[in-house]
């Protein structure tokens, strides 16, 4: 008999480096750039907001998974994911106070309840901003102008640039964030810049983000909009590249993906045109949330050599 | 983009192949030899020999007359010890014969050069070679060979796992042997043609046979891209343009015969000398090994004398490998016997984590699966013993190339859970 064991295991004996941890971690430095425009934009509040978030959100997700006796997974940086973003769809003056409330229903009710990371149907991030939205209507349309912390401009502007009788800021504007919006929705060079960097790490798929953009701007162009406003007068960019593309409320096939990516545009250009609100973003992301599993199940991958 | 058109994915890997500019070194047959009676795909064999009995190389030693079967042959000369049994690398007891070596390796005297004028006499001689698929998955040649109506042999030279050399060092070391073996297989069987499927990462190879052959009208060599599982035997033929062999399909049924480069170079030395398959040569290598190699070994050599042979210190190894890292099956200790389809040794110190998180959805595992499965899906489907749904999402299809555990971020055991659902599906029809 040999002296010494031998490990035996089934194939295959290696494993790629992508793990959950490296990519959240690709999420976050791609949401880097844009939280740093936000505090360009509209000063240092907005990091501070978005520390708040992180931190309710860390926390409910340590004290949940102790209460329900499951094995933390902080270590795979989700809750920090969701904080940022969910920082990102509200306004920068935004009251401190609404942030455990958000991050409560984002990390307790639409995660851990559901079974934690993989398990939610919904998009937490996005499913917490409508909450906070439809609660505390006028602390969350509350605009600051760019530049306003700076004494630069006007405190306060009323109303989005999504709402046509305001007068559209100059292109360049518009792609730096020169504009009143959420901390995370306003800069479109650094939200694309980092959707660039998710397709190049193939940590994102092109489908959804490609789909919901050009039927969103195709669709409101129809109704009569400026697609220069529908693209960069709200909450699209921000949306489709990070909020569309989470992958336990996604699809999985590629068709899926693409049904998943109209029906965002769909529903977003037909809130935008005729609903009661200037935004339709999280609710057609939420609403196609809620059909993904329908989806998952009609469009099934076809295996090679399945001939029947 | 919408990954709609019928390509067989897979995924690119470290290929490793440090082992690919180094001569093959013949290794002495070792003092004991344990030649198991199982090294094939179908019925394991029944011994010839008794204990006490002398026995030369070449020798049969053992044989079955199971149609899917290939005779043994003894590797050294000497005594016959015993008949033992082992736990293999399947899992499963197989018997093995052990035999003493006199060292002196005396040849058996009635070896001699097959007589071979027609099919029968060719698949009379490949039989009593003893030769079986060298690529790995052992499969009696002469079985493949016999098969009806085939319009093309492919010659599978893709080596896509990592690490392994040996088939490119048949062709760096016995490239007319290829040519010529190829050449005698059409002749025989009357299969029209024939195409050497290499892969990318193999350049000079390829430009040693494409000048071999360019006169050979019936032979041409296709290049295929590096992509982690052309080898597979269905991505193989698919992706050199051939047909699609669909469930429950041999290749023959659709007009094909693939056999491995150093097969079919084997069965022109078998012709050229009548020396059954007693040797074969194989790499050995490994994540923290500095003089990787390949080597020709007597079959029946225990593991740990070919790595003592070859200088590595055995008590840094924590995984052992007959065959690669994506396929290959973990031996239990260093006394298992190399086998005639054993075309690797690979020595892991670092072996891959199991620690599992949960399944996050990320789709990876079916952008990477070559036959396009949903491993995720199937493993939720398996957890909750769900028959039904196992076999609406195709599980037997898989080809167990491993790419999902591979490419899953939260680490899970896809393909495992592919093999046990297979098992689960099969035994519930």
């Amino acid at each position: 008999m040999q002296d010494r064991f031998l490990i035996v295991t089934s194939s295959p004996h290696i494993k790629s480096s992508v793990t959950t941890q490296r990519i959240m971690l690709d999420v976050l430095i791609a949401l880097a750039p844009t939280l740093a425009a936000s505090v360009w934009l509209f000063g240092p509040r907005t990091l501070f907001v978005t520390g708040i978030s992180v931190a309710c959100c860390v926390f409910f997700e340590f004290i949940s998974q102790k209460l329900m006796k499951r094995p933390s997974t902080l270590y795979d940086l989700s809750a920090i994911v969701t904080g940022t973003l969910l920082a990102f769809c509200l306004p920068p003056s935004i009251p401190l106070w609404i942030l455990p409330i958000g991050a409560f229903f984002a990390i307790v009710v639409v995660k851990q309840i559901f079974g934690g990371i993989g398990q939610n149907f919904a998009n937490p991030a996005i499913t917490a901003r409508i909450v906070l939205f439809l609660s505390f209507a006028a602390y969350c349309s509350d605009w600051t102008s760019p530049f306003a912390w700076l004494g630069k401009a006007d405190a306060v502007s009323s109303a989005t640039t999504l709402v046509s009788s305001e007068t559209l800021p100059p292109f360049t504007d518009l792609l730096f964030g020169m504009r009143g919006g959420c901390i995370g929705e306003t800069c479109a060079i650094t939200l694309i810049l980092g959707g660039i960097y998710l397709l190049a790490r193939r940590i994102i798929s092109p489908i959804i983000p490609l789909s919901y953009i050009a039927s969103t701007v195709l669709l409101c162009f129809a109704f009569g909009t400026d697609p220069i406003r529908t693209l960069f007068g709200g909450g699209l960019l921000l949306g489709a590249i990070f909020m569309a593309t989470d992958y336990s409320t996604t699809p999985v096939a590629p068709l899926g993906k693409l049904i998943f990516g109209l029906g965002c545009g769909v529903i977003t250009a037909l809130i935008r045109a005729f609903g009661s609100f200037p935004e339709g973003v999280s609710f057609a992301i939420l609403i196609m949330n809620i059909l993904t599993p329908i989806i998952d199940r009609t469009v099934k991958t076809k295996p090679i050599g399945d001939d029947d | 983009m919408f990954n709609f058109s019928e390509r067989m994915r897979g995924v690119h890997l470290d290929h490793r192949k440090r082992s690919r500019m180094n001569q093959t070194v013949f290794m002495p047959s070792p003092a004991t030899v344990e030649i198991s009676l199982s090294q094939h795909i179908g019925a394991p064999c029944e011994p010839l020999v008794a204990v006490g009995d002398s026995v030369f190389v070449g020798q049969k030693i053992a044989d079955s007359s199971a149609f899917i079967s290939a005779p043994i042959h003894s590797s050294v000369s000497g005594r016959v010890s015993g008949i033992t049994e082992r736990l293999g690398a399947n899992g499963r007891m197989t018997r093995a014969i052990v035999i003493e070596s006199d060292g002196l390796d005396t040849p058996d005297p009635s070896i001699a050069p097959p007589k071979v004028n027609d099919q029968a006499s060719f698949l009379e001689a490949v039989r009593n070679s003893g030769l079986v698929g060298l690529g790995g998955a052992g499969f009696p040649t002469h079985v493949k060979l016999a098969a009806k109506n085939i319009n093309t042999l492919y010659i599978n030279l893709a080596e896509c796992e990592p690490y392994i050399t040996t088939d490119n060092r048949e062709v760096f070391e016995f490239a007319t042997d290829i040519i010529d073996g190829i050449r005698t297989v059409l002749k025989y069987t009357g299969i029209p043609k024939a195409v050497i499927v290499i892969e990318r990462n193999k350049p000079i190879a390829a430009q040693i046979l494409s000048e071999l052959c360019a006169d050979i009208e019936t032979v041409s060599i296709k290049v295929i891209g590096s992509r982690y599982p052309k080898g597979a035997e269905k991505v193989l033929v698919y992706e050199a343009g051939g047909p699609l062999i669909g469930r429950g399909k041999l290749p023959a049924d659709l007009g094909v015969i693939i056999l491995n480069v150093s097969t079919v170079s084997y069965i022109a030395k078998y012709l050229r000398t009548g020396m059954p398959l007693v040797r074969r040569r194989l790499t050995v290598d490994g994540d923290k090994i500095k003089n990787p190699g390949n080597f020709s070994v007597a079959v029946g050599t225990s593991a740990g004398a070919l790595l003592d042979f070859a200088g590595i210190d055995s008590s840094q190894i924590n995984m052992l490998l007959a065959g690669g890292v994506m396929m290959g099956s973990c031996l239990i200790d260093l006394d298992t016997p190399i086998l005639k389809n054993t075309n690797a040794l690979i020595c892991l110190e670092r072996y891959a984590s199991r620690n599992k998180t949960p399944c996050i959805k990320c789709g990876r595992c079916i952008r990477v699966c070559p036959i396009k499965l949903m491993p995720a899906a199937i493993e939720k489907a398996y957890d909750r013993g769900d028959v039904q749904e196992l076999k609406a999402l195709d599980v037997d299809l898989c080809i167990n190339c491993g790419c999902c555990s591979y490419s899953c971020p939260a680490k899970r055991d896809l393909s495992h859970k592919n093999q046990l659902a297979k098992e689960l599906l099969k035994n519930a029809k």
